[in-house]
């Protein structure tokens, strides 16, 4: 049938993976750590229309070995390419709970999954019965040197990242602490978080996994620690919020919905001159 | 149907929780003891389309992959065991805990309950008890005929009376606190009474002002800390964020409306 109508129909249909992630990120508006996704379009690739019969007289055009004559170029429509996510940093807001960190730049803190390692900017902890720092979901947080184990009100995480106890009271599980009897005169570097992030452009290519976590892909290469001015500052007692800018994300919404309306003008008004040839222009 | 409808209802469920959770936190604003509960989103599964690495001609492979996502979810509801503010209220059987820990109390059904609602009660056989009668623990007996305004709490929990015709006070109980490695495991059962789960560990029994517990506070109750203007501040975000959920709502369906117009 008609061309336009299925290029008209392949803009609705982008249209609409594109209101998919707006609404995502709209949903996500409140996440802590969440980075936001842009879904990108790309034009099929253009052909050349030819003139089918022409007389049924070859003519070829001066240098050209085409049988028949090209008339101009032509898409045929868009489809959905890729969906981006935008690391751009997210606001902090202030918490004053030790256990919530936030990343100011770029890296990912690492979290030992039963699938494996996996990476987060959400830094909303909690410290399990064991003392281990955990996520909501239990994984345990990374240091370089593996689960860190620490004491509520005994611990202190500066912001390159490394994790500081009072040695004082460090031996015994039993014994818990509060804020007021650190000295911080017998510290003790208990381990540094592992802050990683990807080669080159690699951020780019990590998947979402969902409940905030990311995963390392063959494109992206394996996560490396970062170090020295490559590492994004630690701040303790903060959250990140997500990146997600309402304004925006609804003057898009305006642009989907208008964009998608207009598609299907192009659809209605192919269909309204295809009843115009079936029904009046061949009338017998 | 459309995806974006179920997403965006998903981050209108979200934010109904946030301000369920919001205006238990103000409700409970006079709480004695009362610890603020935060709601922490996460988002929801990835559907991918196309995945990374997909062979897209012979020579090349796509290098990003098509992902969605679903929405948000409710990660967790945390409470936040900051330090409320301490009133003074002039009642000898009020105690606070400044700092960290809780009382134990013995529930009804025979467990152990902790609390950091410390305007206890004397009842008619010289016992201590919180408002709903549940006895605290260690058991605490006045003996019968005490002068009540002699009745004195230390800051290590020594509880001191004194009885007529005999000046010196008599020390009749030592009270004792109680910590977790993660409290904000435990599970809150109402009456300000919190119990005991897995994720919480066991409790930790120690003297009020020693090892890391909590000193004691006669004739003060602890307020709840739970901050006003954060949690107006909260409900102003969750109620735009609802409402750009809406929206998004709203746009999908104007899509759907726009889309059945197609067919006339």
């Amino acid at each position: 049938m008609v061309r336009g109508i299925y290029t008209g129909a392949s803009g609705m249909q982008a249209q609409q993976h594109r209101m998919d992630a707006l609404a995502n990120n709209l949903a996500n508006v409140d996440v802590t750590g969440y980075k936001k996704d842009t879904s990108i379009q790309k034009a099929f690739p253009e052909m050349l229309m030819r003139r089918f019969n022409d007389d049924g007289v070859h003519r070829f055009p001066i240098g050209s070995v085409d049988v028949a004559p090209v008339v101009g170029k032509l898409g045929t429509g868009v489809e959905y390419n890729e969906s981006f996510t935008v690391f751009t940093q997210g606001a902090l807001k202030q918490t004053e709970n030790p256990f919530d960190l936030a990343l100011e730049s770029e890296g990912f803190f690492s979290i030992q999954t039963n699938e494996g390692e996996r990476y987060t900017r959400n830094g909303s902890f909690i410290l399990g019965k064991e003392g281990y720092l955990l996520t909501k979901e239990g994984y345990h947080v990374l240091g370089e040197n593996g689960p860190i184990q620490i004491k509520a009100n005994n611990f202190t995480i500066d912001e390159e990242g490394n994790v500081w106890q009072n040695l004082d009271f460090a031996d015994d599980p039993n014994r818990l602490v509060t804020m007021d009897e650190n000295t911080w005169e017998n510290t003790e570097l208990v381990d540094k978080l592992k802050i990683v992030g990807f080669d080159g452009q690699g951020d780019r290519f990590i998947k979402k996994q969902g409940t905030s976590l990311w995963t390392d892909t063959t494109e992206s290469g394996p996560a490396a620690i970062l170090n020295d001015s490559g590492r994004p500052k630690v701040r303790q007692g903060f959250l990140e919020g997500s990146n997600v800018n309402p304004v925006r994300e609804m003057v898009e919404m305006i642009e989907v919905n208008r964009a998608y309306e207009a598609n299907q003008k192009v659809i209605s008004t192919h269909d309204s001159l295809l009843d115009k040839l079936i029904n009046n222009a061949a009338r017998f | 149907m459309m995806r974006s409808l179920w997403t965006a209802a998903s981050g209108m469920n979200a934010q109904q929780f946030n301000i369920d959770t919001i205006s238990n936190n103000l409700s409970n604003v006079n709480t004695t003891g009362f610890k603020q509960v935060r709601a922490d989103f996460e988002d929801l599964l990835y559907q991918t389309s196309r995945i990374a690495g997909t062979p897209a001609t012979e020579e090349t492979v796509v290098p990003t992959g098509i992902q969605v996502g679903h929405g948000v979810k409710v990660g967790a509801s945390q409470r936040m065991f900051t330090q409320g503010s301490l009133q003074n209220t002039g009642n000898e059987a009020d105690i606070a805990i400044q700092g960290e820990g809780f009382f134990r109390t013995l529930q009804l059904d025979g467990t152990y309950g902790y609390t950091r609602d410390g305007s206890f009660k004397i009842d008619s056989n010289g016992q201590f008890v919180t408002s709903n009668g549940n006895k605290m623990l260690p058991e605490l007996v006045l003996p019968e005929d005490f002068i009540r305004e002699s009745l004195a709490i230390s800051q290590d929990g020594r509880v001191t009376v004194k009885i007529p015709g005999n000046d010196d006070p008599i020390q009749v109980g030592q009270l004792q606190i109680y910590r977790f490695v993660n409290p904000a495991g435990l599970q809150a059962i109402g009456d300000n009474t919190y119990k005991i789960t897995n994720a919480s560990g066991d409790a930790i029994t120690g003297t009020p002002g020693f090892d890391g517990m909590g000193k004691t506070l006669q004739k003060f109750i602890e307020n709840s800390n739970v901050s006003v203007v954060k949690e107006m501040v909260n409900m102003i975000v969750a109620q735009r964020a609802y409402e750009l959920n809406s929206k998004a709502i709203q746009t999908s369906d104007t899509m759907l409306g726009i889309a059945n117009n197609l067919k006339r």
